[in-house]
């Protein structure tokens, strides 16, 4: 009787044992999830740790389905600067003709070219022309600058430079285009990226600097 | 109640919970850029939410990331 008493302890006690680990490892993933949307990371932990109290699985299944639904702070616009038009009415994809970038309110003087530069390229955007398109593929013409990488479009977004400025807006691919680490959709139009210190294409961050 | 009946009803409930977690799911791996059939590995127990949650938790998002700046 001691012996299966002990033998049915011990099972009790491995059973605890795997939900605990179970537990935690839901916990930290959950944690690791909500961060990349933007949300504090917390938040995720606690709604796991929710199902260790009296609350029982039912709010952590309400607040995973408000998790899903609402809105992530990562989709916020990128940072809006002033000078350039409003965003397009119309979504996306678009990636047609270049459409110029909108008067700024205010010209630079410095009329330098401008430089991108990480994943082993310098892309230098001289103001030649009043757009430039980037994209994965081989650049066809003058025009495009290649940024050979898989999670790259083809094409990605345009460059558009208008009085000294340089425009940036997304066409919509699938792995973003960033300002400083805010994301640009499509709906948002041309933003100035004049002050910005980088992009982020998809995977490959290019500095912005001067030539 | 009789000992099918038990299980049809077992059966439901589990079927009923699955759902109830798959269709956020499909909606969070969409939205991270991945295909939303990975939501129904909820259909395989006890580790199938294990699965979605590593991958969504460990794997970089097709559609991206909020930034640690934002974080």
């Amino acid at each position: 009787m001691g012996v299966e008493i002990a033998a049915l302890m011990g099972f009790f006690g491995l059973t605890s044992a795997f939900a605990l680990v179970a537990t935690i490892l839901a916990a930290w993933m959950a944690w690791r999830i909500v961060e990349k949307t933007g949300l504090p990371g917390w938040a995720g932990l606690g709604a796991i740790l929710l199902t260790l109290t009296g609350v029982g699985s039912i709010v952590p299944l309400v607040l995973l389905w408000i998790f899903a639904f609402m809105r992530w702070p990562r989709d916020d616009p990128a940072r809006a600067l002033p000078g350039y038009g409003a965003a397009p009415a119309g979504g996306p994809p678009r990636p047609a003709p270049p459409r110029a970038l909108a008067p700024p309110a205010a010209a630079l003087a410095d009329r330098r070219a401008w430089k991108l530069t990480g994943g082993g390229l310098a892309l230098i955007v001289d103001g030649s022309a009043t757009a430039y398109v980037l994209t994965g593929a081989p650049a066809a013409q003058p025009t495009e600058l290649s940024v050979p990488d898989p999670s790259i479009g083809r094409p990605h977004a345009r460059l558009l430079i208008a009085a000294g400025r340089l425009g940036l807006e997304d066409l919509g691919t699938a792995g973003g285009t960033f300002i400083d680490g805010a994301r640009l959709l499509p709906e948002h139009g041309p933003r100035d990226i004049s002050a910005a210190r980088s992009i982020r294409l998809g995977t490959v961050e290019l500095a912005l600097s001067r030539a | 109640m009789k000992k099918g009946g038990l299980v049809r009803t077992r059966r439901g409930a589990r079927g009923l919970m699955a759902l109830v977690l798959i269709i956020p799911t499909w909606r969070i791996c969409t939205r991270a850029g991945f295909s939303g059939a990975l939501s129904l590995f909820h259909l395989v127990p006890v580790i199938g939410s294990f699965i979605v949650m590593a991958l969504l938790a460990f794997s970089d998002w097709p559609n991206g990331e909020a930034s640690p700046a934002r974080r």
